[in-house]
């Protein structure tokens, strides 16, 4: 029988959409699945190091227009991502429906210096506290799972198995599982309020 | 009348599980098809598309099952062909289906409450996966 204390949401791709999502779209203004497949490649491996915090935003960007030999400069492409950055419909509504029992945790993925302009054209604070915000890039993680499990527990203060983690990214949410946390993949609000109530969660 | 799309799904293989209900949906809606099915179908054999419940604990036990049954680390016949080492992901394939079919009702997919439509991509790397999206009726 789960008792669940603490919620860990993920920003991108719970909250608002993933990075790579808006920066393909930035780049190239077409699905991910169009993109030739060296540059996902690329893509791919380039956002682990952002999530980790080996590199920095603006250097992400860099890499990441140099590598798409596009027209927009590293500094564009940051500012049109925190200014792009937007809400999952409903999410914001469907987290507030839970009981004011649980710990609400935010995993910031995005860096802290995009993060907080997006936070605050967002409200986002509105629905978190900041002291439960975690940045994946200020974590020290030498790899971002498994790695982020443990440390949100123990950020958290509470027992492995009363932690639940919301997620778009199916393989990660199925590594929590494997870990010990409970875990939810996030399709939509909809579905998420639905998981919710099946799990008898909601007042 | 008979309306096809082909998808290409971004994926890292190694069991990836793709939830493409809403592409197929909104394909469906796009025809305007009122009364009939949609065929997914699948264009490789180390996958699948399966109707299933995106949980990540079913997709956990999933995995563990095929490990049982057809485990990654196996010396294959496959294998001494030396082109791929994927034996397990072939056998996996045939043990599920590469294509199903969702009967359309007043336009909507007559799914139950729980039943999704996912791709499994077993491919021991990333690769461009293809899908085909067949609507037929009227």
């Amino acid at each position: 029988m789960e008792t669940i204390k603490a919620i860990f949401f993920w920003l991108g791709g719970v909250i608002i959409q993933p990075i790579p999502e808006l920066v393909v779209r930035e780049l190239y203004d077409q699905p991910i699945e169009n993109i030739v497949i060296q540059n996902r490649l690329y893509l791919g491996e380039l956002i682990q190091e952002l999530y980790i915090g080996q590199i920095d935003g603006r250097s992400y960007c860099r890499m990441a227009v140099h590598q798409c030999q596009s027209a927009l400069e590293a500094e564009d492409l940051e500012t049109k991502i925190t200014h792009r950055a937007a809400l999952q419909p409903l999410i914001l509504e469907t987290v507030d429906t839970l009981p004011s029992s649980y710990q609400r945790w935010l995993i910031s993925d995005y860096p802290a210096e995009w993060f907080r302009p997006i936070a605050e054209r967002l409200d986002l604070f509105s629905c978190f506290q900041e002291e439960r915000l975690v940045f994946t890039s200020s974590c020290r993680l030498t790899r971002l799972v498994p790695d982020i499990f443990y440390h949100i527990v123990h950020r958290s203060n509470q027992s492995i198995k009363d932690c639940m983690i919301i997620d778009s990214v199916t393989p990660r949410a199925i590594q929590a599982v494997r870990h010990g946390l409970s875990s939810t993949i996030f399709v939509d609000a909809k579905r998420l309020k639905r998981d919710f109530s099946l799990r008898k969660m909601l007042a | 009348m008979f309306y096809t799309k082909q998808i290409v799904l971004d994926t890292a293989g190694n069991f990836s599980v793709v939830n493409v209900t809403d592409q197929v949906r909104d394909f469906v809606t796009s025809t305007g098809v009122k009364h009939g099915q949609v065929l997914v179908f699948y264009k490789h054999t180390t996958g699948a598309v399966i109707i299933g419940e995106h949980e990540a604990g079913i997709i956990a036990d999933l995995q563990d099952m095929f490990e049982r049954i057809a485990p990654v680390l196996h010396d294959y016949k496959h294998h001494l062909k030396g082109v791929d080492f994927n034996g397990h992901a072939h056998m996996r394939s045939t043990l599920m289906t590469i294509n199903v079919t969702i009967p359309i009702l007043e336009g909507e997919l007559l799914l139950g409450n729980y039943q999704e439509i996912l791709v499994i991509d077993d491919q021991t790397e990333p690769a461009p996966r293809h899908l085909v999206i067949q609507v037929s009726g009227e």
